[in-house]
């Protein structure tokens, strides 16, 4: 078996608040394999952003290990992009659609090559029209869709998205969730997927975990044995698509659903 | 466009109809020979007296010119140290309180400690023009730099950019704004230290002029030289708002004017 991109055990995150620290993450444990999808569903507030930020190096664990391809964590690592829930803050408002999607690559690619594949990401989200626009004049799921482009122009091996379709509408999410597929297709990249909804965790997931409860957890996790290519109507309509929605729903609602 | 968007900057023309009013009702009724009130023609005529000796282009010059230095200087110092302080928080408390009072001194009180230390020279006025104006250029950068979101700089440290090109890349473009708001104080400020320190001391300016007429009586003159000024503060607040447009034109429009 090839070696985990991610490993993590009993990972554990206690963060100061106001009414003294809180444990936000406890016992957290799971691995990632190479150009595999992991999907993580959960309730809002039950640390999901936080559990993103610990892999992208942006957080330390209070406890546990993480591993990065067999090394322990110091710091984001290279090959890592990540695209952020909160896409009003994560882009830099000043820099014009095109600057913000070069600016992970601006530093290693000039000229024709630079826009070149600051167009090929572009056209990927199908915002190659607003390349000149500035991100506070375009709609939310257009900066969400923005912020994948410029995850996407750094080639990564690994993605890190929290809630990336969140912002979208169910039309644009469909194709959005299809080109992920594509593009894992394509480079075999690596993909942590964090959403609130069911039908997409399964959906996109090679394996779906739930985290739930408070401190939060991994307290479901399963393979999806779906076939591909997965298709939105088909997938979705197969009785084994519709039986592990079933569980999972079963499953939040066990652990005490949502809050 | 272009020039939509610059007569936007300027006020709409029908505000100067009040104005000339005011000056119609002054010229029809105050006597020719009053010593406090003379009519506005004795003003032009006092302005045109002062260019017939070659007194007024040098004063308007050097006035101008010790302006824009001590602006200059003042931006510099209160950006640099604005950002230094901004971004190392230690250093932010250990010099909160010396700022906090160095602040709180009055402009015309630092003129005798400049005289002492630099004597009667244009680099004493440019110095004390640069240290009473640095004060909102670097409080508006310092709480600029305090109001980057964590997210944004998270940004750069998952694209694993080093520090510097993180400051110049995210936090210089975000102070952006909240300099210019400290500069668009200080240009005013500027303007009132620049003709004190003239005033005060005697050295060569508009300021000179004004003290001059007066200790002669010439009130014509003191009227004139008050109407210069004035347009010369509208020029400059004018020159400023327009160079700000230009720069601010890729960030978002400001949510409140002011602040
Ligand atoms: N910097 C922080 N300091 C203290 N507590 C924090 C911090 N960030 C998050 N928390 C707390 O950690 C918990 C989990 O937050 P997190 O943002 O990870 O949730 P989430 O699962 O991403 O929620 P959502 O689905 O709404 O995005 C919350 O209770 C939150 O209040
Ligand atoms: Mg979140």
């Amino acid at each position: 078996m090839a070696e985990a991109v991610f490993d993590l055990q009993g990972v554990e995150l206690v963060l100061p608040a106001a009414d003294g620290p809180r444990r936000i993450l406890s016992n957290v444990g799971f691995s990632l394999g190479a150009g595999e999808i992991l999907t993580i569903v959960g309730a809002s507030g039950t640390g999901k952003t936080s559990l993103l930020r610990i892999l992208a190096g942006l957080a330390t664990p209070t406890g546990g290990t993480v591993r990065f391809r067999g090394q322990a964590m110091d710091g984001p690592q290279d090959g890592v992009a990540i695209v952020f829930q909160d896409y009003g803050n994560a882009l830099l408002q000043w820099r014009s659609v095109a600057r913000n999607v070069a600016l992970g690559v601006e530093r290693e690619l000039r000229g024709e090559a630079l826009a070149a594949r600051v167009t090929e990401a572009l056209r990927l989200v199908g915002l190659e029209r607003n390349a000149n626009d500035y991100p506070w004049q375009l709609s939310g799921g257009m900066q969400q869709r923005v912020q994948i482009a410029r995850a996407v122009a750094m080639r990564p091996a690994v993605l890190l998205m929290d809630e990336p379709f969140g912002a979208l509408d169910a039309m644009t999410k469909a194709t959005q969730q299809d080109e992920l597929l594509h593009l894992r297709q394509a480079t075999g990249v690596s993909v942590v997927f964090i959403t609130h909804d069911i039908e997409e965790a399964v959906y996109l997931g090679d394996r779906v975990a739930l985290l739930s409860g408070s401190p939060g957890s991994i307290t479901l996790s399963f393979d999806v044995d779906l076939p591909f290519p997965r298709d939105q109507v088909a997938t979705r309509e197969l009785p084994r698509f519709v039986a592990l929605r079933h569980d999972m729903h079963a499953a939040i609602r066990a652990t005490g659903g949502h809050g | 466009m272009k020039f939509k968007r610059l007569a936007q900057l300027l006020p709409p023309p029908v505000g100067l109809l009040p104005l000339a009013a005011v000056l119609l009702v002054w010229q029809c009724v105050a006597p020719d020979e009053s010593p406090s009130f003379p009519p506005p023609s004795n003003w032009w005529t006092a302005i045109r007296g002062l260019t017939a000796d070659g007194l007024l282009g040098p004063a308007v010059l050097a006035t101008l010119q010790n302006f824009a230095a001590g602006l200059l200087a003042a931006c510099a110092l209160g950006f640099t140290l604005g950002l230094l302080i901004g971004v190392l928080p230690g250093l932010r408390r250990w010099t909160g309180m010396l700022l906090e009072y160095l602040r709180a001194l009055p402009p015309p009180v630092v003129v005798p400690i400049a005289i002492l230390m630099l004597g009667f020279s244009p680099g004493m006025q440019i110095g004390v023009i640069a240290y009473t104006t640095a004060w909102p250029i670097l409080l508006n950068t310092v709480a600029g730099v305090a109001a980057i979101r964590e997210l944004q700089l998270d940004v750069g440290r998952s694209m694993r950019m080093p520090w510097t090109v993180r400051m110049i890349k995210i936090v210089i473009p975000a102070t952006l704004p909240a300099f210019l708001l400290g500069v668009r104080v200080a240009v005013s400020l500027a303007i009132v230290v620049t003709l004190l320190v003239e005033m005060f001391t005697g050295l060569p300016g508009i300021g000179l002029l004004m003290v001059t007429g007066q200790r002669n009586f010439n009130s014509s003159q003191v009227f004139g030289l008050l109407a210069v000024v004035g347009l010369l503060a509208f020029c400059l607040t004018l020159a400023f708002n327009l160079i700000e447009g230009l720069v601010l034109s890729r960030w978002p429009p400001r949510r409140s004017a002011g602040a």
